[in-house]
């Protein structure tokens, strides 16, 4: 039965918002209309929109185009005070408490109860423990925040929502830290909030919850609204569908994938855990096996948090949790403890944040490209080559068609693109065996991706073996020879080329692995 | 034209320098009649020996960390050396009131090795209990001062009477500090090791990379502990070789007064010479400058102000700092000299304050010169600035709005 309390006049009304980060359109002509008590699940792929509509919906992001109306009336938001004010709160994905205060502190942080200038606590635990009760949530409210579990402390965002007088509560992706017992328990709260009349907004990709709590299903895609439907009146393998129905674009740039099933096996993981501490999940990565052979490019495909990232961390070094299991390069068993071990076995990685882990704004463009490969270009044991590094450098700048001003601008003066280029070419200057390659055209323009499609390709032909992780599955399907699928950390699923498709992979990546 | 720009820090530095001491020397006749002794002993000497720790404050500031140790190490190092020489005496070493030239080499010796075990114990800190480094040296710089004062008592207590003062009569010793030349030597021969180093060398370009970016530094396969040992050792060598060299000068351990606050003026020179604290820039040449430039400024000030000028050089290396750090985010920002210093209610308060300072400073100074009206022309210069700086907030707001008012036009089809 839907549940559709007030069908005359909705709560809150999105008409047609456009959302701009400078050349990108991160939201484009989104509307949306919900009814008082309603719970209106969001879903989308990773970069669909969800998160920038929710921005807007509770103040963060103030200048955008189109309306909002909230009671029918025109509303324009000035910043999160003013849509709390206004009843409408975000309870975020990552959890906004002060860990060193307690639970009633954080609830009236902003707006504490005082008497005589002084701060009347007693009057504050009172009515934090009214509200956390009417939570199912028996915590005292002088306990600190920062010796919760996440469930208690989503909990407390929760109750400081409803103490704000709160009637729109949206909620990002509110389960993706909770254990099974903490998540049933939010359903329940949800769904008890949802009886007491509170507008729910749920963004989530997990199919069962969605279809255990929605009354209607908004699916966003590369920022535009593909359709909204009633729960009833679907299935999860339809809202996969529609997450991802789009054209491939790379078709007519790229010749299809060369059958490479017979290179030699140069990479084999065994049944790799990875522990992940003070966790409720307590594994970042669960019984993981795979091999990858020489000349092959192998995609690994995931929503946000499955643990595709974590996973090339361990293979390159730079974990430091506990790891369990057996990863085998080019016949020895290894285990490396630092990067420098990783790129000494042949081993090369270029990372997803780019300007956290990739860049060094304070060196030029030969300089962030040589910074690997310098120990082959010293004269004697110390002193740098300063011509053969030149030489390697214009050579490389010319085999990828970086394109700069010169060997000496600052790397911040390239475009995306080629910076991308950059860091990957100061990986391929170690002659590396193993690529892996996260997110490799993040925050790229269109032109420059398939520059680096056409690369990856090339160094796959010229006997590279290329792990590349993705967010993006068309650029999966086009270019890689097999595909594995990763869900909270555990393999979900593996297609060739030829039996991939972009609904197939969804489907495993939002199951819920047992 | 490239190279000027590149330069800039420098030539301004440069060109600072010969300011600074071309008006001094208009107002103060000794700059000229004894133009060598005031250039070699008052400014280029100290300027070597505070140069040699700036150059180690510069490899960890360039690395990406700091060290607050570097005046308290000087202190040890000299406590260190004096000891060892007097040791050396008393256990009759010395001939004819002279020792031997490896008693002398193995007390130098010893005492560099100190400094290196001083960075050692700042690295393991650093990288294996994880301190950050400003705590992890902070602990020295409190710390190493009291071991150089408890090491003077016990060992003169030991041999004699006991002092806080180690004093050496040594011939060598006595030669070393005498000849200004020796420490510029010294300074010299370290930077353009320092420069070859941290241009042409692996190491270098990795200590550059782990102060732009030492996640990006580990993530490229660098050892970035092995690189922060050789910072923080290097830092507390050269405030070693400091340390030795002004017990030389004045041929005495004094751990309560020699390197006191050295660790600020080391910082202060690698700033004014144009290293970045947030990591990853600066050179040795503006170091360099840096240091000769402080110092050539703190004597400017001495030679104005003759009673008690040593007291103000606090004030002048704050300032300096402040100035310096300014000027090179102005440059580099997008804003410029565009930006509203003073914005808002709370500019109006920042201009009293500045205002009250600025009257404290003026009145006390005069007073502290003999002039008679010093109070009134203390609040004279304070509220003659308080005016300049209320002109200036408004010229500049009223600058802003106009900017904007042309930038609306302009959108206008």
């Amino acid at each position: 039965m839907i549940v559709n309390r007030n069908p005359t006049r909705p709560l809150i009304e999105v008409i047609g918002v456009t959302k701009r980060f400078g050349g990108v359109t991160a939201l484009d002509q989104v509307s949306l209309s919900v009814q008082s008590g309603e719970l209106l699940a969001i879903c989308g792929e990773n970069g669909a929109g969800k998160s920038t509509l929710m921005k807007i919906l509770c103040g963060q992001y103030t200048e955008y185009e189109g309306e909002l109306r909230l009671r029918g009336e025109p509303v324009r938001f000035a910043g999160i005070k003013d849509a709390e004010s206004r009843g409408v709160s975000i309870i975020h994905q990552e959890l906004n408490l002060v860990e060193e205060l307690s639970i009633a502190a954080n609830i009236f942080l902003g707006r504490e109860i005082v008497r005589r200038g002084f701060l009347a606590n007693r009057e504050m635990n009172r009515r934090a423990a009214e509200i956390l009760a009417q939570l199912d949530c028996r915590i005292p409210p002088e306990t600190l925040a920062g010796h919760l579990r996440i469930g208690d402390q989503q909990l407390v965002e929760i109750a400081k929502a409803l103490s704000l007088g709160s009637e729109v509560l949206i909620m990002d992706e509110p389960t993706s830290a909770l254990t099974e017992t903490e998540s049933a328990r939010l359903d329940r709260v949800i769904r008890q909030l949802r009886d007491q009349g509170v507008t729910i907004l749920y963004i989530s990709h997990k199919m069962d919850e969605i279809f255990r709590l929605a009354d209607r299903i908004l699916i966003l895609r590369d920022g535009r609204n593909v359709t909204t439907i009633p729960r009833q009146d679907t299935n999860p393998r339809e809202v996969a569908h529609l997450m991802v129905g789009r054209e491939l674009n790379w078709d007519q740039q790229i010749e299809p994938p060369p059958s490479r099933r017979d290179g030699e096996p140069i990479l084999e993981v065994r049944h790799l855990f990875r522990r992940w501490p003070q966790h409720p999940r307590q594994w970042k990565l669960r019984d993981i096996s795979f091999t990858a052979r020489a000349g092959e490019i192998v995609g690994f495909a995931g929503l946000m948090g499955a643990g595709r990232t974590e996973l090339f961390e361990c293979l390159f070094g730079q974990s430091s949790d506990e790891l369990f299991g057996d990863i085998v390069v080019q016949g020895k068993t290894v285990r490396f403890e630092h990067p420098s071990q990783a790129i000494a076995a042949g081993i090369a990685m270029v990372t997803e944040d780019r300007k956290r882990l990739g860049l060094f704004a304070n060196l030029n463009v030969r300089q962030n490209i040589s910074l690997m490969s310098l120990g082959r270009d010293t004269a004697g044991a110390f002193l740098i080559a300063g011509r053969r590094e030149q030489r390697r450098c214009q050579s490389l700048i010319d085999d990828l068609r970086i394109k700069t001003a010169s060997q000496s601008a600052a790397i911040g003066s390239l475009s995306g693109g080629n910076q991308q280029k950059c860091v990957i070419g100061r990986s391929l200057l170690t002659q590396p065996r193993i690529l892996l390659l996260d997110d490799p055209t993040r925050g790229i323009d269109v032109g420059a991706k398939g520059e680096i499609y056409r690369l990856i390709r090339q160094l796959a032909r010229d006997g590279l073996c290329v792990l590349m992780a993705s967010s993006e599955l068309p650029e999966l399907l086009l270019l890689c020879d097999r595909i594995l699928v990763l869900s909270e950390g555990r393999l979900t699923a593996e297609f060739t080329a030829a039996e991939a498709t972009e609904q197939a992979i969804m489907e495993a990546a939002t199951l819920a692995p047992r | 034209m490239n190279w000027l720009k590149k330069y800039q820090t420098e030539w301004v530095l440069l060109i600072g320098i010969v300011l600074v001491y071309g008006l001094t020397a208009c107002f103060n006749d000794a700059y000229i009649e004894r133009f060598q002794y005031n250039v070699t002993t008052l400014i280029l000497h100290p300027a070597a020996i505070l140069g040699i720790f700036a150059l180690g404050a510069a490899v960890v500031i360039i690395s990406g960390g700091i060290d607050l140790s570097s005046g308290s190490m000087i202190a040890l190092s000299a406590a260190t050396v004096c000891l060892l020489m007097m040791l050396f005496s008393h256990w009759g070493m010395a001939q004819d009131g002279r020792l031997p030239w490896w008693c002398v080499s193995v007390a130098i010796m010893a005492t560099l090795l100190i400094g290196i075990l001083v960075g050692t114990i700042h690295t393991w800190l650093i990288t294996v209990v994880e301190l950050p480094p400003f705590v992890a040296t902070l602990a020295s710089l409190v710390g190493l001062r009291s071991l150089a004062i408890i090491m003077n008592k016990s060992v003169t207590a030991s041999i004699g009477n006991q002092s806080i003062k180690v004093n050496v009569n040594d011939p060598v010793f006595f030669a070393i500090g005498e000849r200004w030349w020796i420490a510029m030597a010294v300074f010299l021969v370290l930077a353009l090791f320092l420069h070859i180093l941290l241009n042409h060398t692996v190491l270098g370009r990795h200590l550059y990379a782990l102060g732009g970016n030492e996640q990006a530094a580990r993530l490229s396969g660098i050892r970035t502990e092995r690189l922060k040992w050789f910072a923080y050792s290097f830092a507390a060598f050269t405030a070693a070789v400091a340390g030795i060299l002004y017990a030389t000068r004045i041929q005495q351990s004094d751990p309560e007064s020699q390197g006191r606050a050295g660790e600020l003026f080391a910082i202060a020179a690698a700033v004014i010479g144009g290293c970045s604290l947030a990591g990853g820039i600066g050179r040795v040449t503006g170091v360099v400058l840096g240091a000769i430039f402080l110092r050539t400024v703190i004597d400017a000030v001495a030679k104005l102000v003759t009673a008690g000028s040593d007291d103000f050089e606090g004030m002048i290396v704050g300032l300096l700092v402040v100035l310096a750090v300014a000027f090179n985010q102005l440059t580099d920002s997008k804003e410029g000299w565009q930006k509203q210093f003073f914005p808002g209610w709370f500019g109006w308060s920042a201009i009293l304050s500045i205002s009250v300072l600025v009257t404290a400073v003026a009145s006390f100074s005069m007073r502290l010169s003999g002039r008679e009206t010093a109070w009134r022309d203390g609040l004279l210069t304070g509220f003659l600035t308080a005016i300049v700086l209320t002109v200036f907030k408004t010229v500049a707001a009223i600058a802003k709005s106009e900017r904007s008012r042309v930038a609306a036009r302009e959108q206008l089809p």
